[in-house]
């Protein structure tokens, strides 16, 4: 039943040190915190780390969180702050190589799953490194670009979410997803090219 | 009335395109482009490659985190509501360290405020080994600890770190983490 409630009435009781209810907020959101994270920093353990941290905030700010306020919002936001203090520390400014281990089955996403289990090999092959394309891209693009295209096209959020986490206007977002988003179409355009050369 | 150019118009719509896409235009706008995209093959291309990139990115492929994740956090949860709550709270609405706490060595009345009686006044050998009753202090974010014990001779700067973690270690304590 719990695992039905809104994410916001799961925060409310994990403030009364419900941990079952956080347990439930863990759960739904480690899965998109560590994504979201290991896109940013490029490495797993790291990644992993930060989501560690950014539930523990979480949990120790639970009872000053205010209901009005959207927990995934939130919850992003300070999963982003603290990919920010990581890159500070890290005093690396531009993208970081990302792991570039061979496709694990189980690491696929399921639309993409049934797509290359339906497809043929070359389908699969084309899909695979139509991925590796758009993951390198994404690597080279400057932090505040790449962090709205995975917000936007891996979270699904409105631009006023993004907004809202990125600290900017809406307007900025915009700009940033366009110009995020014809880099990564030079990428693809590209690859293209070399393809069918 | 002069005549919008068609690479006007075409420039115009694909710089909406993305927004359009991510069904963030009004109904009207909406409209427009879909009017638009109608009879413009060079527009609607642009719209398809947009899309390609939109479900590449959004097809990427997810990983999980490692089950000793959910572990390590649920300890840590035991840990924390164990212990007094001393943190400086996150601002919901920020998402933030909340403004730093004053410092605690800084000012008389706030170092008091946080420490059992029998530290009171030690000011920074509290970071030494004493033994005391049950105190964990959890600070984040930048703390500055000016001197309140006369300085010793010669230049020395306040010290600055970013994180005080003091707890009961064996009935004494410990500072575990400067940075």
């Amino acid at each position: 039943m719990r695992n039905e409630w809104p994410d916001e009435i799961l925060m409310t009781r994990a403030a009364q040190d419900d941990t079952e209810a956080f347990d439930c907020l863990f759960a739904r959101h480690q899965s998109a915190v560590f994504n979201f994270t290991l896109r940013m920093i490029g490495d797993s353990m790291p990644a992993e780390d930060l989501t560690q941290e950014c539930f523990l905030r979480v949990w120790q700010a639970r009872r000053h969180y205010q209901p009005t306020a959207q927990f995934r919002t939130w919850l992003f936001t300070i999963a982003r702050r603290l990919v920010l203090d990581t890159w500070k520390k890290r005093e690396v400014a531009t993208a970081c190589a990302a792991e570039t281990d061979a496709l694990d089955g189980r690491h696929v996403s399921s639309e993409l799953a049934a797509h290359i289990a339906s497809a043929n090999p070359q389908t699969i092959l084309m899909a695979r490194e139509l991925e590796q394309v758009i993951t390198r891209a994404l690597e080279t693009l400057s932090e505040d670009l790449r962090e709205v295209v995975l917000l936007r096209d891996m979270e699904g959020m409105r631009y006023a979410q993004i907004a809202e986490i990125v600290d900017c206007p809406v307007g900025t977002v915009k700009s940033r997803l366009n110009a995020a988003r014809k880099r990564l179409q030079g990428a693809v355009l590209a690859w293209r090219k070399e393809t069918e050369e | 009335m002069s005549q919008i150019p068609e690479s006007a118009k075409c420039a115009a719509v694909q710089a909406e395109l993305g927004t359009y896409l991510d069904a963030e235009l009004s109904p009207e706008q909406s409209r427009t482009v879909e009017q638009h995209l109608e009879f413009c093959s060079a527009c609607r291309g642009v719209r398809l490659a947009l899309e390609l990139v939109r479900q590449a990115v959004r097809q990427l492929p997810r990983r999980e985190p490692s089950a000793a994740l959910r572990a390590r956090l649920q300890a840590q949860l035991q840990q924390e509501l164990h212990t007094p709550e001393l943190s400086a709270p996150l601002s919901p609405q920020s998402g933030e360290c909340a403004p730093p706490a004053p410092p605690l060595w800084g000012e008389a009345g706030q170092a008091r405020s946080v420490l059992p009686p029998e530290l009171e006044g030690q000011g920074n050998a509290v970071l030494g080994q004493r033994s005391a009753t049950a105190l964990r202090i959890i600070y984040r974010g930048s703390l500055r600890l000016p001197p309140l014990l006369p300085a010793p001779p010669g230049p020395k700067p306040a010290q600055t770190i970013r994180r005080l973690i003091v707890i009961r270690d064996s009935g004494t304590y410990r500072q575990l983490q400067t940075r």
